[in-house]
């Protein structure tokens, strides 16, 4: 068998579950060697590598995740979603995002209608942890701006920074699962959290957001400058300061330094 | 903040390790703060690359660890072996880890781990014949060229073996060295792994190596998987080296003139002092034997 279509029936038979391995190795007869122990046997021991690899790495990017539901639970959802999913890069610090949309459209959460954004937050503290450290723009850098040409500048977010909002209780779940609190979080009224996960130095953090300051945030993602994301956040939220959001920004080294 | 493209205050030294201290230990979160309190006495340290891609508390570690160590980068995701060109984007972040820190030695495997655009997190096995020795001529000479210098390849661990093999494996491994200039990382418990799982003679191996090209050495524990009245070995990296591989190891360095020794361990990590057990007793085979060679002189 020449060497790509080799390497693609092997990768097909390692994405699939388990129980398929003993179906699918005879398409290796002539390829391997059959000797005292059989081919599937061997191919079971590269299956159990490759996803139980993949599986466990899910498992630490999610550690809320499987505090609230348990590896017996988790993980076969883990394997379903690398069979699905399998990791476009040999850097594993970019996989597992996605993981929140496979668990909303999972039957197995039907019951469970928050773990989906328990896992957003997630993935945004372990993007934060990897994320280039890229340089924050400073007060310096701002004032340094000509004020006629402030409203026509770009702010853009440096790479550790993410910003979510959900329904449901994402701080109180979080202290829950590290230990930091015994009580059980409301999942039945609407939360209306927003927050900001970002790398300061070494350290991941979470801060809970207010509306304006959430919305101004979306709309210098989404908008061309600094001057039309004020004008849409004030459509919204006329009282809204912008000179605190940016002086609170800028400590929170938010932005990427241009 | 530090910018990651920009290199740490210190200047490294891109020295290999001195020949009185060869023996070097797989870097791994757990063990930083330790070794950074302790300064322990090691010749070097070596990292998967793949893990310092990206920036933050990993990389910051690293700058500090090697202010004081020579280090190496041990990749595992080249996928050198796979039938298609090794990943630029992968080559592109590789490059500037060996720009800001300035390993002694570049390497990866002879395997292959990703096919298209899937990658599988494991080093697969490849048949040894003359379509994987074109395939990985042109990856690994990919590589050099990107780089700028000579890497080295690990023998594998391998679990299963195909009917088409032309060679042997350390032939396999000789001819590679020949035909790219790339050199040898012999790992002596792969090679104990794939004689038991094989039913290949270790010692037969070790001599049909061609000893010009190696240029460091692996050391790591393994793990029995009972399968009916047989067993396979998997090179899990999870418990200290077995007898029969530092004896192996032991008859490896006679035809070496100190190499480069690792002590690898990547799960069920145990205390730092373990590692540093492992290392000390790599040492003292080393230097038994050049009391040994001495006294014969």
């Amino acid at each position: 068998m020449p060497l790509n279509e080799f390497q693609k029936k092997f990768k097909d038979t390692m994405f699939q579950p388990l129980s398929k391995i003993e179906d699918t190795a005879p398409q290796f007869n002539g390829t391997f060697v059959q000797d005292h122990i059989s081919v599937a046997e061997r191919l079971k021991i590269y299956h159990n590598n490759v996803l139980g690899s993949l599986a466990k790495n899910i498992l630490a990017t999610y550690p809320m995740l499987e505090a609230l539901v348990g590896e017996n639970f988790l993980k076969p959802l883990a394997r379903e979603f690398i069979i699905q999913n399998p990791p476009q890069s040999a850097c594993l610090h970019y996989y597992g995002e996605g993981f929140d949309t496979f668990l909303k459209n999972h039957k197995a959460t039907k019951n469970l209608p928050y773990l989906p954004d328990v896992a957003k937050m997630e993935w945004a503290m372990h993007k934060a942890y990897h994320a280039i450290d890229d340089r924050p723009l400073t007060g310096e850098d701002l004032s340094a701006i000509a004020p006629d040409v402030l409203p026509e500048t770009s702010l853009t977010l440096r790479a550790s920074v993410s910003f979510l909002s959900s329904p449901y209780p994402l701080e109180a779940i979080r202290k829950m699962c590290l230990g930091q609190s015994t009580d059980t979080p409301d999942m039945e009224k609407d939360h209306k959290t927003k927050l900001m996960i970002w790398r300061q130095d070494l350290e991941v953090n979470i801060l809970p957001l207010g509306a304006d300051e959430f919305t101004m945030l979306d709309n210098i993602v989404n908008q061309k400058t600094l001057g039309e994301a004020l004008e849409k956040t004030l459509q919204s939220h006329p009282d809204f300061n912008i000179a605190e959001f940016l002086t609170k920004q800028i400590n929170l080294e938010t932005f990427l330094r241009i | 903040m530090a910018d990651s493209t920009q290199k740490p205050n210190q200047p490294f030294s891109s020295d290999p390790p001195v020949l009185d201290h060869p023996v070097g230990l797989g870097l791994r979160a757990p063990h930083y703060k330790e070794i950074l309190e302790t300064k322990p006495e090691i010749g070097w340290f070596e990292v998967h690359p793949e893990n310092y891609f990206g920036g933050g508390e990993h990389r910051h570690y690293l700058g500090k660890i090697r202010e004081d160590y020579p280090l190496s980068l041990h990749a595992v995701g080249l996928s050198l072996g796979a039938d298609q060109p090794v990943d630029e984007a992968h080559l592109r972040q590789f490059k500037e880890l060996i720009d800001i820190y300035e390993p002694f030695m570049v390497s990866d495997h002879v395997s292959w781990s990703a096919s298209g655009n899937a990658h599988l997190n494991d080093l697969l096995p490849l048949p040894y014949n003359q379509e994987t020795l074109k395939r990985l001529k042109s990856n690994i000479e990919q590589t050099q060229d990107y780089f700028g210098r000579q890497i080295i390849v690990e023998n594998p661990s391998t679990y299963i073996a195909f009917e088409g093999n032309e060679m042997p494996e350390y032939e396999f491994m000789n001819e590679l060295a020949k035909v790219t200039g790339c050199g040898v990382l012999l790992d002596v418990n792969n090679i104990y792994v794939q004689s038991h799982n094989h039913g290949l003679d270790p010692y037969e191996y070790i001599d049909g190596v061609d000893k010009k090209s190696v240029f460091e050495i692996h050391l790591a524990g393994h793990t029995k998987k009972e399968i009916g009245d047989h067993s396979l070995l998997i090179d899990t990296h999870n418990q200290q080296v077995c007898d029969p591989v530092w004896d192996l190891y032991a008859y490896t360095i006679k035809q070496l003139d100190r190499p480069a020794t690792l002590i690898e361990w990547d799960q069920d990590f145990p205390p730092f002092k373990t590692l540093m057990s492992e290392a000390r007793q790599a040492l003292a085979i080393l230097d038994a034997h050049k009391e040994e060679r001495h006294a014969a002189e």
